[in-house]
């Protein structure tokens, strides 16, 4: 028989180390009180693990045993959680990694296309005539304001030239 | 009593079920399904829902096993997700209560497995009458109570573990692990140990 505790105190003792059934109910009720309102006190408690009697574990596992389900029905539970399981998670059994990759590689390769047929399409200036140095040119009069670099556009026979007039330095 | 060490082997199923590998998943289910289940019916009491509710707490173990915190087993944590899994039955079975089930409908019962035949006839029909009057004696315990001695019963949680699975503060799952204790052996005194049911008075 076990021998009743005096105070809270031996009463927690008890119970870490002569488990539960060293307390009176009274005492459990207080004890239980303490340790809702005290985290410190009940940490000491927090990391035992009740002990459970073999003879109660044993009648347990007689009791559950003839509940358990047949192989056949953890075989369909099984089916069913596979089923439940997300998509993204089976899809690496199916192939190599390369397959998950194939929503950005679709993605670029369609930018690129895009891009391509943008180039292909999209109409662009003549190209520049080249500069080249006016030599056979004269110009008859010229006003320049506020000291802009003055240019000259000239219409002729083989179209529109335009010509920058550079100061001469010596 | 130190945490229960976590095996680095286990570690590593883990790691390859949560980044989707299905024999990892597998291999956890079939190491892990029994404690599941027999959690689940100790709680719910009914075969059907215990099944029910070790295919669910699976698929969402599965699915939330990056918030896997690895301070404590995976069983230990599988079993967290079951027990609430099996209250949330419980609580809806409240609701439903008005609308009895059809008791003709068998086949929403699990197939079972086969007795156990290994003992003498003799032997065999006082286990049979034993585990009988256990399940009437966890019918009779009070849900709350009940879902506390169903993860005691497990013997690998802690009185921390229990609490945080269960929400409950570490005094009220002593509290009710004592009287379900003694209830049960008040119905079944020979699972006793002697003097559990002695301190029966108050204390000075």
């Amino acid at each position: 028989m076990s021998r009743p505790v005096d105070n809270l105190d031996d009463a927690l003792q008890a119970a870490i180390s002569r488990g539960l059934d060293a307390l009176t109910p009274d005492q459990v009720e207080r004890l239980a009180a303490i340790l809702d309102e005290r985290p410190d006190l009940a940490a000491q408690l927090a990391d035992r693990i009740p002990v459970i009697e073999p003879q109660l574990a044993d009648a347990l596992a007689q009791a559950e045993r003839q509940s358990l389900p047949s192989t056949g029905a953890w075989s369909r539970a099984w089916d069913r959680i596979a089923d439940a399981q997300p998509k993204v998670a089976r899809r690496t059994r199916v192939g190599p990694q390369i397959l998950r990759l194939w929503r950005p590689l679709a993605a670029v390769a369609a930018c690129l296309v895009l891009a391509a047929a943008w180039w292909i399409g999209t109409p662009r200036p003549p190209t520049a005539p080249p500069l080249r140095l006016a030599t056979d040119l004269e110009i008859d009069r010229l006003e320049v304001y506020d000291g802009d670099t003055p240019f000259v556009v000239s219409i002729g026979d083989s179209g529109a030239v335009i010509i920058w007039v550079l100061e001469e330095r010596s | 009593m130190p945490p229960l060490h976590v095996e680095p082997e286990e570690l590593r199923v883990v790691d390859r079920a949560a980044a989707g590998d299905s024999a990892a998943r597998r291999a956890l289910f079939e190491q892990h399904r029994e404690a599941a289940y027999r959690t689940a019916l100790r709680i719910t009491r009914r075969e059907e829902d215990a099944l029910d509710v070790v295919q669910d707490s699976f698929i969402r173990a599965f699915d939330r096993l990056a918030e896997f915190q690895r301070e404590s087993g995976f069983r230990t944590w599988l079993l967290r997700i079951v027990a609430n899994r099996a209250l949330d039955v419980l609580r809806t079975r409240k609701v439903r209560q008005a609308v009895p089930l059809d008791p003709g409908d068998e086949s929403r019962g699990p197939q079972l497995a086969a007795p156990d035949t290994s003992a003498p006839p003799g032997q065999e029909l006082e286990r049979q009458e034993l585990a009988q009057r256990l399940r009437q004696a966890l019918e009779a315990l009070p849900a709350d109570q009940r879902a506390v001695f169903a993860l005691y019963a497990t013997g690998e949680m802690t009185y921390g573990e229990i609490a945080a699975a269960l929400e409950i503060p570490i005094g009220t799952v002593m509290s009710r692990l004592y009287h379900a204790r003694r209830r049960l052996f008040e119905i079944l005194p020979d699972l006793a140990t002697p003097g559990v049911l002695a301190n029966t008075g108050r204390a000075t």
